[in-house]
């Protein structure tokens, strides 16, 4: 009877690697599609859940991986690099800067951006923007082409001053792959 | 007369294999393969536990508790969630909606049996 839900198992697994082909590729074409999207995560999750239970811990390990990285496309992921605190200018205490290795796949947006933004003061009660509202605003143009988000993020920091001083310098770059 | 347990899995090796440790241990057992599948089959038999997973097609296991939980002959009968470790939110969220408990997968069939003997005896 083991055998026979191993075997059982296995052939479950082959119609869900080729339910996950199928729905991989239908998701290429409509990407928002979220009954696409829960189907391949339940194929997945299926897959992680039953090959567990059968002591295939290297097969759960590696889904649950390949569950996390779709998870992180999934919800747009937004993935912040530090940068050294240390101006870029004359400074006392001046220490190398770090080298950081990011590495990135077609379709990803990178930005690189001073303090300036998140520092102006403004809004109702005239207070700093913030880098929380700079990441959520960041995720939220993410169907945009660079030039659209150029003009949404130019208008959303010029609404937010008001009629207040801008503050500092605010640099925003941007690059799509 | 044994008692009669329903396992609900869209998973069929899964859920063949509770079904098949549970026969083993003297239970009766019917296999549902998702809610609106376990809701179909709930008045073909009394129940004695409901074993669910949670994550299904057509119906999910937190939507199949929340239905059995408005049908008079079910509304008190044990139900077990089979949740991953990952899923440890689903846990709350599965209680509020009425579960009894809960067994984390991965389990050993005798695991299983304990569980279930304490809820149901």
């Amino acid at each position: 009877m083991i055998d026979s839900l191993q075997q059982a198992f296995i052939e479950e697994t082959r119609e869900l690697l080729a339910e996950l082909e199928t729905t991989l590729l239908a998701v290429e074409d409509a990407p928002t599609d979220s009954e696409l999207i829960a189907k391949l995560f339940r194929a997945l999750h299926t897959i992680k859940g039953s090959s567990s239970m059968f002591g295939f811990d290297d097969i759960a390990l590696f889904t649950h991986d390949i569950e996390t990285a779709y998870d992180l496309i999934r919800n747009g992921e937004l993935i912040e690099t530090k940068a050294d605190k240390m101006p870029i200018g004359v400074y006392d205490l001046k220490q190398p800067f770090s080298n950081n290795l990011v590495k990135l796949e077609k379709n990803d947006s990178f930005y690189l951006f001073s303090d300036g933004y998140a520092d102006q003061f403004g809004g109702p009660k005239g207070k700093k923007f913030m880098y929380k509202k700079l990441k959520e605003m960041l995720l939220s143009i993410q169907d945009k082409t660079m030039q659209e988000q150029f003009g949404i993020i130019d208008k959303t920091i010029e609404e937010w001053r008001g009629d207040l001083f801008q503050v500092d310098d605010q640099l925003i770059i941007g690059v799509k792959i | 007369m044994p008692k009669t347990i329903m396992t609900v899995d869209d998973s069929a090796s899964v859920r063949q294999m509770v079904a098949y440790t549970l026969r083993e241990a003297g239970y009766d057992v019917v296999e549902a393969c998702d809610g609106v599948d376990a809701l179909a089959k709930i008045d073909s038999a009394t129940y004695n536990l409901v074993i669910t997973d949670l994550n299904m097609p057509r119906m999910d296991g937190i939507t199949l508790i929340k239905e059995l939980r408005t049908k008079p002959k079910i509304r008190f009968t044990p139900i077990l969630m089979l949740t991953t470790e990952s899923q440890s939110e689903k846990k709350m969220e599965g209680k509020s909606a009425g579960a009894t408990g809960w067994i984390v997968k991965p389990f050993k069939p005798e695991q299983l049996v304990t569980v279930v003997k304490k809820v149901i005896g």
